[in-house]
C-alpha cells in the first residue's frame, strides 16, 4: 500500500468514524423520545417509468410524495413493492433536534406540507420534480428524478434548502426497505452490506438493488438496518447491524452537512439493479 | 424468467460446466507464456472522490482500476485480470489472465488516436485459428465504469459452442485491511468484491438473453474457462483472497460472431 493510499484510507476511515460518532452522540441525547410516525403514507404511483422487456426490463414508479415505491428489473423481479413498502427521505434538524421523514409505509413524521409536483408533460414523463416544505417552514426539499436505462439506474437529486435566518446542521437520509427478488420468493430474507458510497440488498445467484451516492465531498456513509421501517433521521444508528447481514433489513445513505441561512445543498443518490 | 427458473438455470449451468470439466482434458492452467501487466493505455478522470483510473494492457487485460484516489482494486501485488475461452467441441482452453495459455497469436491493437485514447480494440486469434476474440474498451466516467465489448467469431466451417469468461482477481481497497482479504458474492448478472465500510468493484454483464452467470472464484489465479464454477466457495458471501467471474455460453454458427458486454464498476 502506498503512503498516499494509506493516508486516503485513514482520512476516509476518520470521516466515517467522525460521522458515526457524531450521530451516535446525538442519538444518546434522543433516547426515549417517542416516534412521531403518522399514518399519511401513500404507495400509489404518481408516475411510472417503464423500459425494456425480459432481461432488459427496468420499471420504477414514484409516488406523489416522492417515494420510489416500485423497482422491477429484470422482468418478474420486484425489489421494493413487496408487502410492507418502505422508501423515501428523512431530514434531521440537528440544531433543533427535530425529525422530518416520509418513508411511505416505512413511516411518516406528519410534519410536511402537501407536495408540489412539477412535471410539464404530465404523469409518467420527465422532467419530474417534487417539492415539499416542512410544516414549520424551516426546510424545503426538492427532489428531481431521472434515469439511466442502460445501467438500470433511477436517480434522485435531493436539494434541501434552509429557509431560516440562521445556520443549520442537517442529516439527510435516503432509505429503502429492499425486498430483493420478490422478497426472496416471499420470505423477505436478503443479504445486506454497505460501503462508504453505497448500501445494498440481494440474494446470491439472483439479483440485488443498491442505493449509492454520486461521489461527493459531503460527509456520508452507507447504512444497513435490521428493520424494514425507516430510521429516525436524528437517531439513525439505533437499528444498524453488523454486516454482512441476512434478514428482512433495509439500506440507505446518510449525509451530514451544514447549511447557512438561505443556503441549499444537493445530494444525488441512485438506485441500481445489479 | 422466474426466480425458480433462474436458480435452476444457474444450477444447470454450474453442473454442466462441472460435468464438462470432468470429461474434458486437464486444464492448461499451468504454463504462462506471457505475463505482461504493463499498461498500454491508461484512462484517468476526476480527482479526489470522483477519481477514476483504469488501464489496459496490449493483450487486453485491465491491470489497474483505482477509484477514488488512493484506492486501487486490481493492481495489488501481481495483477490478474482477463478472458478465457473454452471450445466445447475440441475441449481446448484458451485464456489470458495476465499470464496466458500459450495458444494465442499476438494481439492486434486498433487505436486510431494512439495510446490512452478511445476507441481501443484489441483483437486476438487462437493459434489454431479456430476463433478470433475482439475486445472493444470504453468508459462511463460518471458511473465509474470500464466497459468491455467482447466479440467472439467462430472461424471454423461448422457451428460451435464456446464458453467465454471474464475474470478479475479483485483486491479491493488496496487489498483490504488485513492481508488481501475482501468480501465476495455473485448474482445472475454480476460478481463483486469489497470491504464493508469501504469500496468495492463489481463485474457485471449488460443484460443479455445469452446464457450467463456470475461466479466467485476462491482462487486468485483465474478460472478454467471450461469449468468457471469449479473454484466457487461452498458458501457465499465469501471472505478471502478471491476473484470475480462472468461466464457465458455462446453457440456460434460457422463464420459468425457473438458479442457480450461486461462492465467493471467501482461502488
Amino acid at each position: 500500500m502506498t503512503a498516499l493510499s494509506k493516508a486516503s484510507n485513514r482520512k476516509i476511515s476518520l470521516c466515517v468514524v467522525i460521522l458515526a460518532l457524531a450521530v451516535f452522540s446525538f442519538a444518546q441525547d434522543q433516547q426515549g423520545q417517542e416516534s412521531n410516525h403518522a399514518n399519511t403514507a401513500s404507495t400509489a404511483c404518481q408516475s411510472t417509468f417503464n423500459f425494456g422487456s425480459g432481461q432488459t426490463l427496468f420499471n420504477f414508479c414514484i409516488s406523489a410524495n416522492g417515494n420510489l415505491v416500485q423497482f422491477t428489473s429484470p422482468e418478474g423481479f420486484e425489489h421494493i413493492r413487496e408487502g410492507f413498502i418502505g422508501e423515501g427521505y428523512g431530514v434531521c434538524d440537528f440544531t433543533q433536534k427535530k425529525s422530518y421523514f416520509n418513508y411511505a409505509e416505512g413511516g411518516t413524521s406528519g410534519n410536511w406540507r402537501t407536495p408540489v409536483i412539477t412535471q410539464p408533460a404530465g404523469p409518467n414523463t420527465f422532467p419530474l420534480t417534487i417539492t415539499r416544505t416542512t410544516s414549520d417552514g424551516i426546510f424545503t426539499l426538492t427532489q428531481s428524478y431521472s434515469r439511466n436505462t442502460s445501467e438500470r439506474i433511477a436517480k434522485i437529486a435531493m436539494t434541501i434548502r434552509n429557509n431560516t435566518g440562521g445556520p443549520k446542521t442537517v442529516y439527510l437520509i435516503r432509505f429503502a426497505d429492499i425486498d430483493a427478488n420478490n422478497a426472496n420468493h416471499g420470505n423477505s430474507m436478503n443479504e445486506f452490506d454497505f460501503g462508504i458510497d453505497s448500501a445494498w440488498g440481494y440474494n446470491s445467484h439472483a439479483y440485488g438493488l443498491a442505493v449509492s451516492t454520486v461521489p461527493t465531498t459531503v460527509s456520508h456513509a452507507g447504512m444497513v438496518w435490521s428493520r424494514n421501517d425507516g430510521p429516525d433521521p436524528c437517531n439513525p444508528l439505533v437499528y444498524i447491524v453488523p454486516t454482512p447481514f441476512f434478514g428482512d433489513g433495509s439500506a440507505g445513505i446518510l449525509s451530514s452537512f451544514g447549511l447557512a441561512a438561505g443556503q441549499s445543498k444537493t445530494i444525488s443518490v441512485e438506485y441500481q439493479r445489479f | 424468467m422466474s426466480s425458480r427458473k433462474l436458480l435452476l438455470f444457474v444450477l444447470v449451468f454450474t453442473l454442466a460446466m462441472a460435468a464438462f470439466g470432468q470429461n474434458g482434458q486437464p486444464p492448461l492452467i499451468t504454463a504462462s507464456q506471457s505475463a505482461d501487466d504493463t499498461c498500454q493505455s491508461t484512462y484517468t478522470s476526476g480527482s479526489g472522490v470522483t477519481f477514476f483510473r483504469f488501464c489496459v494492457t496490449a493483450n487486453g487485460n485491465i491491470t489497474e482500476l483505482q477509484s477514488p484516489v488512493g484506492f486501487e482494486h486490481i493492481r495489488v501485488g501481481s495483477p490478474s485480470e482477463g478472458y478465457g475461452v473454452c471450445d466445447n467441441a475440441t475441449k481446448v482452453r484458451y485464456y489470458d489472465y495476465v499470464g496466458d495459455s500459450g495458444n494465442w497469436n499476438d494481439a492486434v491493437i486498433t487505436q486510431p488516436g494512439g495510446p490512452n485514447t478511445f476507441p481501443l480494440k484489441v483483437t486476438r486469434t487462437a493459434s489454431d485459428g479456430s476463433f478470433t476474440l475482439t475486445q472493444a474498451f470504453s468508459q462511463k466516467t460518471n458511473e465509474r465504469i470500464a466497459k468491455i465489448a467482447m466479440t467472439l467469431k467462430n472461424n471454423g466451417s461448422s457451428s460451435k459452442t464456446f464458453s467465454l469468461v471474464r475474470f478479475a482477481n479483485v483486491n479491493a481497497n488496496n487489498g483490504g485491511n488485513v492481508g488481501i482479504l475482501n468480501n465476495f458474492d455473485s448474482g445472475a448478472d454480476a460478481a463483486w468484491g469489497y470491504n464493508s465500510v469501504l469500496f468495492g468493484v463489481r463485474l457485471s454483464t449488460v443484460p443479455t438473453t445469452l446464457e450467463h452467470a456470475g461466479f466467485v472464484d476462491m482462487s486468485n489465479d483465474g478460472p478454467d474457462p471450461c469449468f468457471p464454477g469449479s473454484s466457487s466457495p461452498p458458501q457465499q458471501p465469501f471472505y478471502g483472497d478471491g476473484g470475480v467471474i462472468m461466464a457465458y455460453v455462446l453457440a456460434v454458427p460457422a463464420g459468425q460472431s457473438a458479442t457480450v458486454n461486461v462492465e467493471y464498476k467501482r461502488f
